[in-house]
């Protein structure tokens, strides 16, 4: 039986789906709740990964990654509070039509074209990942070194906040990630006589910690905030509220926001946080009245929400051709491959391309599983939303504990949280992005490993890697990018200096 | 001085201290094979980037006084009780603490009760309905992962 069919096979059983669709249900909660991420739900389940098969774990991450992204539209839509940054731009239309009494229909909406953008990223998935991961067969140490940079330092950028904080985020990632036993001679770094470092820090800990705990320390410091919104009436009538005139005249759009979301996923470090602004403004720019964006236009749902969830199977294209995260989430999802020992990267299709296709085909069900689920439960996740924070946040910690606890049997990955939960909270209140820290963690040891076998290779001498084309074209892309952000802040600061300054 | 200023003038000077220590660290790291770098070429190479990153914020932090305009600088409309959220995170340890001591379910109960009189607002304390959630959620998770996953959880004195 070829790879494909035993791939849906193995997730058209009973426990398969029902991880599907737990993960989904999970996610569209974690989501929709504000304060609660999509990457959150998805660190807190991957101890619950443990023991699993791999299958099935992998469809329960799917699931959550679906659902969490998707989530994010409830209560953008029926409060003005999106429930995560892939929502953002939802509200500024969708709350307007709430205001409006169409609630229903923007829910509708916002719901069907979360589905098609699910769709359409996961065309990309489908078709994209096998001749990527082709392509991949023929990289060595030097392109993955090359492309490692790359990601790092695009994170570094887009993560929000200056350049200089995002790359020295990195660079501190790539600093925890170097305790324990280096690469290639096993010499023991920065481990102080320490035994229990000799490993490394486990992914897992540092995950929940930083994700996670420094939420719930972030949430600590406003006791006092006041009760959630309550939540206006709404009725989903019809197909989801869309029509078949409706479908025609948002077509356009519908195709060009996918697009975005598209080539945004692909993209290490930016995601759906970015790509549901980026599809908002260009709807807004491709109208013909542009001035009634923000006032209720239902295209600007439309947008945000085919763009953000068209990213969702874009970026798990790198994730699985090539073994790189582009951003938290996926790389979060590698943490779930690596718990099982599996390495995600074009030896995948080779060793495993059933697990590759039960993957593809668990991202098209969980898109449908939503679907259904957000249409017919919408009114019960909107209850979960009066649960007040101080059940959940404590839930949430003991679930850290435990997961942490669970990776190696040892209070100190519990210590090693705990750790990363202070790092997480300090770094939320000088301005520092978590993107860049965890990506410079989990890649440092590849980028180490694969720059001094390359530099093995050559002999200690750099020049042989620029006469590499892809090698010499990803460093070439990172510094580039470097350079223009450098330059075009330096500009600005300028500018406003200029205005600053009385004449 | 503004708080973002204050903010990026510490971060800056720790992360350069972090820089130097993690450099004279790595510098005393030899080779044990012939060919190649040795293991502390990384580790040095990315303690230099961080130190030269370190004093570009730092320098920013300064420039960003002298100029005296700061958009990002006002104060939070609620001022965030950063020594509330250390207090948590001194139960949190607390927790960590006693869980090989005490055994998951002692402990646990313990740290949940407090967890929600310590996140919850005064008028919000509820408290049958917070034992009532302390001991569910303990037990709740306490069989999921014993039972279903098969983890061993710490265990205490019983």
């Amino acid at each position: 039986m070829s790879p494909l069919l035993s791939g849906i096979a193995e997730v058209f059983q009973l426990l398969p789906l029902v991880a599907i669709f737990l993960g989904v249900v999970v996610g569209i909660i974690f989501g929709s709740i504000p304060g609660l991420t999509a990457t959150m739900a998805i660190a807190l389940c991957l101890p619950l990964t443990f023991g699993v098969d791999p299958v099935l774990s992998l469809c329960l991450l799917v699931g959550l990654f679906v659902g969490g992204i998707s989530g994010g539209l409830i209560t953008a839509v029926l409060i003005n509070i999106p429930g995560t940054p892939s929502s953002i731009a939802t509200a500024f239309d969708g709350y307007p039509m709430t205001r409006r009494g169409e609630g229903g229909r923007a829910l509708g909406l916002g719901v069907f074209y979360s589905f098609l953008g699910t769709v359409v990223g996961w065309l990309v998935l489908f078709f994209f990942t096998p001749p990527l991961a082709r392509m991949a067969l023929t990289f060595g140490s030097y392109e993955y070194f090359a492309i490692a940079v790359f990601a790092l330092t695009l994170v570094a950028g887009l993560s929000g906040g200056n350049m200089a904080k995002g790359l020295a985020s990195a660079a501190i990632g790539l600093l925890i990630g170097m305790i324990g036993l280096a690469p290639i001679d096993g010499y023991r770094r920065f481990t102080f006589g320490w035994n229990a470092l000799d490993g490394g820090l486990s992914l897992l800990p540092v995950l929940l910690g930083l994700f996670a705990l420094s939420e719930v320390l972030k949430h600590a410091e406003n006791r006092h905030e006041a009760a959630p919104a309550a939540i206006p009436a709404f009725r989903l009538k019809g197909f989801f509220g869309v029509t078949w005139p409706d479908f025609r005249t948002y077509f356009p759009n519908f195709m060009r926001s996918s697009a975005i979301g598209v080539g945004v996923g692909l993209l290490p470090g930016i995601g759906s946080g970015t790509s549901n602004l980026l599809a908002y403004m260009a709807a807004r720019s491709a109208s013909k009245e542009p001035e009634s964006f923000g006032t209720g236009n239902p295209q600007g749902l439309v947008a945000s929400e085919s763009a953000n969830n068209a990213g969702i199977g874009a970026a798990m294209v790198p994730l699985i051709a090539l073994g790189i995260p582009g951003d938290a989430t996926t790389a979060l999802m590698l943490g779930g491959f690596l718990i099982h020992g599996i390495q995600p990267g074009p030896m995948l299709f080779t060793a495993n391309a059933t697990l590759v296709y039960a993957i593809f085909t668990a991202l098209i069900v969980s898109a449908v599983v939503m679907l259904f689920v957000e249409y017919f439960g919408i009114r019960l996740f909107v209850r979960v939303l009066a649960i007040p924070k101080h059940y959940l946040l404590s839930a949430v910690t003991v679930m850290c504990v435990l997961g942490a606890y669970a990776t190696n049997n040892r209070m100190f990955d519990v210590y090693t949280l705990m750790a990363c939960g202070a790092l997480g909270y300090a770094m939320l209140k000088f301005d520092y992005p978590f993107a860049p820290l965890v990506l410079g963690f989990i890649l440092g040891p590849m980028i180490e490993k694969n720059l001094r076998s390359a530099l093995m290779s050559t002999r200690g001498e750099f020049m042989p890697f620029l006469e590499r084309p892809m090698t010499a074209l990803f460093l070439g892309l990172a510094a580039l990018y470097v350079l223009w952000t450098l330059f075009s802040g330096f500009r600005r600061s300028r500018a406003a200096r200029h205005l600053a300054a009385p004449d | 001085m503004t708080p973002t200023r204050r903010k990026d003038l510490i971060s800056g000077t720790v992360l350069l201290l972090l820089a130097i220590a993690v450099f004279a660290r790595a510098s005393t790291i030899t080779s044990k094979f012939p060919t190649g770098v040795d293991s502390g070429f990384f580790p040095e190479r990315c303690a230099a980037v961080l130190a030269l990153l370190a004093l570009a914020i730092l320098f920013r932090a300064l420039r960003r006084e002298e100029r005296g305009n700061d958009p990002a600088g006002s104060e939070d409309a609620v001022p965030a009780e950063t020594g509330h959220a250390c207090l948590v995170f001194a139960a949190m340890v607390a927790y960590a603490v006693l869980l090989p001591l005490l055994g998951f379910i002692l402990a646990t109960l313990l740290f949940i009760a407090a967890m929600l009189l310590l996140m919850s607002a005064s008028g919000q304390r509820n408290l049958p309905a917070f034992a009532a959630t302390t001991l569910i959620v303990t037990f709740a998770v306490f069989a999921i992962f014993t039972f279903g996953f098969g983890v061993v959880l710490p265990d205490g004195p019983f």
